[in-house]
């Protein structure tokens, strides 16, 4: 059976960091404003009791990608093991593939008048390397998950701020925070 | 005339006729020397790694791996042979590339004409070094002395070569030195009264520990890779609690979280221990074997404290304190972690040494796992090489004069017979880092000459006469420990250094050449060395032992990176303390010798003033340390701007709606920023982190004044400054 | 401007441009004098092709009266803008144009490096001063101008290197120079650029 990767991101572990945004940067040596992966603050009172929460979020290697149907070019992939790959030397920058996806994941460089995405760094997978995200991950709250073969029980698949999950069946899962117990002056 | 000049030119004739046209002479500028025909050995591709060491005033102080090809950095990442930081960097460490390769970098020794005009001129280092000998010898022609020659370095790479700077200043003569920490210095003093010193159990061992508690720490934020021990032991049951004014990243992270009133922890400790000691949860034989004065300090409680009265003053709930009370003293072991931000206030000591005396009686001091964990120093055994030429013949002088880091500006200002005339600043940001920077700028002003050697142009370069450009640690080779871990890590020299950048050891050097060509015997600092040697001179047998490595190459050779042996990362395993009677010490001699009570009592935290009812904190900052790292583009385009948080009801009565502009002000100064409306700050406080930010001409310490902690002159000279205990009010702009 | 395709420039009058731009990113002209500056305006007036555009002119009538106070500020405006010790304004490393980070010493420096190497070249103190500072590729081209054996490899180094970002380069000098003698270069290079890529390319100057 093929594989269906996807990335199991543990937003419990997440500190908010964002070390893997800026290690895949250093990595790839992107641009100041590109990010292939996007820590973001959620709500305050997304577990109950307000905390500090963030969810670190890269291309969601949808099952059924919406920038794969949207591209003029064919510069979109899937790979049997379910990375979405976009090949930049077809890519002409028209920029509808971030327009189609509901999570606005290619980002459009204007440097190199093209469109760029989260890999799965899927040349480090071939040759049995971590992506830079998870290998890099201070608190290793990435992981890669094969979802033919596990369905973690704690992971969701939906998140407040995360678009609606019936368009494009995105592979990522999460696993969210436990509200933990809070005396507070007020 | 040129256009005979032109027929017959070639390259170096032509650029000959033009030299003539425009009046240049020979060698008329600093310019490195150009284009050279090729060296026959080039090879290109070659890929090689070294090992680096993250010299940054931080827990972590991570060993690095860092790649080149044909002599650049293609990327830099943690060392997976460090089991603490697993091969991983922070998201500060991250950035290194940027830091080496910023086209921002300071390049070149240059000279300001108009101190803060912006006017720069190139200077070579000769002649860098010369302006500077001049001054230091007219100086002491006129003073008798170079106790007008002021040194102000701390901490922006504690690298041990960096010594260097200290050592160069020791062997001009005696000098005027800024002293102390704005760091730890009250909660190592109260651990020193305690215990005799600061001493942590290795963080690795969060996993070993029952119960923990982050005592006003923020690791997630401080110490990114002992959240990782954290969050593990967390997943095996492990309960963590976080005590803190704030609900910081960490505390968001915790089972439980108290919010206590800022400034009151000593209370809530007191009445966790009062609750100890009435339900008998205590240690007695612990207390028995290993302290002195219990009972003093047992009555003191009996007498003067209660929950009822604990919990009115911290604002946590009886029922909270008597509960967490039992948790702790019943878990084993129970881990307490104290950050330095919790005694960053005027009764910080005396708020550590009641934290002490609660994991002292129920005997988690000396166990695996447990501990009052806050800072220790056991791994920095070096030589310190570097410091050791002393003074030369004929110094002026009897000893260096101290003057306080902590109240810089005023007390150069202060400064008399001599007065003090130069300065010399290095690992430092005093305009932006130190309180009331108006006063630092006052104190800039008197001086003659003002030397920074800096990375990146800054507040403090911006007022200085020479800046002198400083390597990375990618540049030049050392050697670094932590005061929180317990491993050391070598710094291998990866690249050149680039433009005409030089380490502070080679600063320390060209300037004693420079000195002695001047003035034969004015400097007693060698003028040659290789650094590969300096290095090796730092380990001594008992470091070498300690990890167990033959040198400084050999353990290049061999990672880069050691663990101390055991013997030493369980805090006081073996029970015999440092303190005169080798006890632990409840009732402590030495506190009262520093005008203290002898016991760890509850001292009243410092009151806000009516015209200034709102507490504004400066915690740390998860892009930057100090003003390292957040002005950097690829952290600016995360966070670009500073901000303050504030809570929602606070907002509502001040009318000020999220992104408002916000005046804070008191009586030391104002600053306008956008407002961040947030639950995770407490209504009557609010807060600015601390750190310098590109294009911002303001720091959080524009409103701070530099009132002092209760404690700091017994382990470092001088007390710290209660940079918490700020006061402020907030208008929308 | 329209008779632009019929430029003809003297390979003595390139060379000398070439040249006065290496010895300005060299830092040989601070200490120029008014007098001097007043000499050099005039020699360029010989080159009309150059005095007869518009910036060009305007360039040269800033040599022809140099100020007091534009002598005074010129060091420091010129570090402003190319040395530091701040920010600098207009970067004179090519990488930090072409590379997608704005980095110095990346892949894009190498391969300035690789063509000095070719050319049986290197930078004296390689690894510790960018090879792609305008200064060095300012020489580089002194030296393959010299030889007319390589007029195919020169021309290759200003499409691929020279051309590409000295534009952008002197355009953040215009935005940022506060003293009329770093203007006056900006106008000059960006002129002189100009004409050389309809010598070299032919045709229609190509603005960017």
């Amino acid at each position: 059976m093929a594989k269906k990767l996807g990335f199991l991101v543990n937003i419990e572990r997440c500190i908010g960091c964002h070390a893997c945004e800026i290690s895949c940067k250093s990595f790839y040596q992107l641009e100041p404003n590109m990010r292939r992966r996007r820590v973001q603050e959620l709500p305050e009172d997304v577990v109950g009791t307000p905390v500090r929460a963030f969810v670190s979020t890269a291309c969601n290697h949808c099952d059924d990608p919406a920038c794969k149907k949207a591209c003029p070019v064919g510069a979109y992939t899937k790979r049997e093991d379910g990375i979405v790959v976009h090949n930049q030397d077809l890519c002409i920058g028209c920029q509808m593939c971030g327009k189609a996806c509901p999570y606005s994941v290619p980002m459009f460089n204007p440097v190199k008048k093209k469109m760029d995405k989260c890999s799965m760094c899927y040349d480090r997978l071939d040759i049995g390397q971590l992506p830079i995200c998870v290998e890099k991950c201070p608190l290793e709250a990435i992981q890669i998950v094969d979802y033919n073969e596990v369905q973690p029980s704690n992971a969701v698949r939906e998140i407040p701020t995360f678009a609606d999950t019936s368009i494009t069946h995105p592979t990522t899962h999460f696993i969210l925070p436990k509200p933990g117990k809070q005396s507070r002056r007020f | 005339m040129l256009t005979e000049n032109f027929s017959r030119r070639t390259f170096l004739k032509g650029s000959a006729s033009l030299s003539a046209l425009l009046g240049l002479g020979v060698a008329s500028s600093q310019a490195p020397k150009g284009l050279i025909p090729k060296a026959q050995a080039k090879t290109n591709g070659k890929v090689e790694q070294f090992y680096n060491a993250c010299p940054r005033n931080c827990y972590d102080t991570c060993s690095i791996v860092t790649t080149v090809e044909d002599g650049r950095i293609t990327f830099i990442t943690g060392n997976e042979k460090n089991t603490y930081t697993k091969g991983r960097l922070c998201v500060k460490g991250n950035t290194y590339p940027r830091v080496v390769y910023s086209p921002d970098r300071i390049k070149y020794p240059m000279r300001q004409k108009g101190r803060g005009s912006g006017n720069w001129e190139r200077i070579s280092w000769d002649e860098a070094y010369t302006i500077i000998a001049k001054k230091i010898l007219d100086i002491k022609k006129e003073y008798g002395s170079t106790l007008p020659i002021c040194l102000n370095k701390y901490s922006g790479n504690f690298n041990i070569l960096n010594y260097a700077t200290e050592g160069m200043l020791s062997s001009i003569g005696y000098t005027t030195r800024a002293q102390g920490t704005p760091c730890d210095p009250a909660g190592s003093d109260a651990q020193g009264f305690d215990m005799g010193a600061p001493y942590n159990n290795d963080p690795e061992q969060f996993l070993d520990a029952d119960y923990i508690i982050l005592w006003g720490a923020n690791p997630s934020w401080t110490s990114a890779h002992s959240m990782y021990f954290i969050e593990q032991a967390k997943e095996r049951g492990t309960k963590l609690v976080v005590i803190d004014p704030l609900i910081t990243q960490t505390a968001s992270k915790a089972d439980e979280y108290i919010q206590v009133k800022a400034s009151t922890d000593g209370a809530l400790a007191l009445g966790m221990i009062r609750y100890i000691l009435d339900h008998h949860l205590y240690d007695q034989n612990w207390v028995n074997q290993n302290s002195i004065g219990f009972n003093d300090f047992f009555s003191y409680v009996k007498k003067n404290i209660t929950v009822e009265w604990a919990a009115e003053k911290t604002g946590v709930p009886k029922p909270v304190i008597e509960r967490i009370a039992r948790e702790y003293a019943t878990a084993k072991p129970a881990n307490i972690w104290i950050g330095f931000g919790m005694q960053r206030h005027v009764n910080g000591g005396a708020m550590v040494r009641a934290i002490d005396a609660l994991a002292a009686i129920t005997g988690n001091i000396g166990k695996k796992g447990g501990g009052v964990n806050y800072i220790g120093e056991e791994t920095w055994g070096f030589n310190y090489y570097t410091m050791g030429f002393g003074a030369p013949e004929g110094s002026g002088g009897e000893a260096d004069r101290y003057v306080s880091m902590n109240n810089f500006g005023a007390q150069v200002l202060d400064a008399n017979d001599p007065p003090i005339k130069m300065m010399w600043i290095a690992c430092r940001n005093p305009m932006a880092q130190d309180p009331e920077p108006n006063v630092v700028k006052k104190a800039f002003d008197q001086m003659d000459l003002i030397v920074t050697a800096d990375l990146y142009m800054n507040k403090t370069v911006e007022y200085s006469d020479i800046v002198l450009p400083v390597t990375t640690p990618f540049e030049s080779v050392g050697v670094n420990v932590s005061y929180w871990h317990y491993w050391m890590n070598v710094n291998e020299q990866a690249i050149k250094p680039l433009y005409e950048t030089k380490s502070d050891l080679e600063i320390a050097m060209g300037l004693s050449k420079k000195l002695n060509q001047l003035k034969p015997g004015s400097c007693t600092f060698p003028v040659t060395g290789d650094p590969l040697e300096w290095v090796e001179k730092e380990l001594n047998d008992d470091i070498k032992a300690l990890f167990n490595v033959k040198s400084w190459d050999d353990l290049r050779k061999n990672g880069g990176t050691a663990k101390a042996n055991e013997s030493i990362t369980v805090a006081w395993k073996d029970l015999k303390f440092r303190t005169p009677s080798g006890k632990y010490e409840f009732y402590s001699k030495t506190a009262a010798e520093y005008g203290h009570h002898p016991l760890p009592v509850f001292t009243e935290e410092y009151k806000a003033p009516s015209e200034y009812p709102i507490r504004c904190m400066s915690p740390h900052w998860k892009f930057g340390i100090h003003s390292q790292f957040q002005h950097q583009d690829w952290l600016m385009a995360i966070q670009a701007h500073p901000f303050i948080e504030i809570h929602p009801d606070l907002a509502k009565k001040k009318s000020i709606r999220d992104q408002d502009i916000v005046k804070i002000i008191n009586e030391t100064g104002y600053m306008t920023l956008p407002a961040k409306i947030t639950k995770m700050v407490p209504a009557d406080t609010v807060v600015m982190y601390e750190g310098w930010w590109k294009g911002v001409n303001y720091t959080e310490n524009f409103t701070v004044k530099a009132l002092q902690e209760d404690m700091g002159e017994h382990l470092k000279g001088q007390r710290g400054i209660a940079f918490h205990d700020n006061f402020v009010n907030i208008e929308k702009a | 401007m329209n008779k632009l395709s019929a430029i003809h420039m003297e390979q003595e009058d390139r060379l000398l441009l070439y040249q006065l731009f290496w010895h300005y990113y060299h830092g040989d002209l601070i200490k120029v004098t008014a007098i001097d500056w007043a000499n050099l305006g005039e020699l360029l007036r010989t080159i009309t092709v150059l005095s007869e555009s518009e910036l060009g002119n305007q360039a040269i009538c800033i040599f022809d009266e140099v100020s007091e106070e534009s002598l005074q500020t010129f060091g420091f405006d010129y570090n402003r803008l190319f040395v530091g010790p701040n920010r600098l304004l207009a970067s004179p490393y090519e990488s930090t144009y072409s590379n997608v980070e704005g980095n110095i010493m990346q892949q894009e420096t190498i391969k300035v490096r690789n063509f000095y190497h070719y050319e049986g070249l290197q930078v004296a103190e390689e690894g510790q001063f960018p090879d792609d500072h305008i200064q060095y590729e300012l020489e580089f081209i002194c030296y393959l101008l010299n030889q007319n054996e390589k007029e195919s490899d020169l021309n290759l180094f200003l499409e691929n290197h020279f051309f590409k970002w000295v534009n952008k380069h002197c355009e953040r000098v215009e935005e940022h120079s506060q003293n009329r003698l770093t203007l006056a270069f900006a106008y000059l290079l960006k002129e002189f650029l100009q004409l050389e890529k309809i010598i070299i390319e032919g045709g229609e100057p190509n603005v960017n």
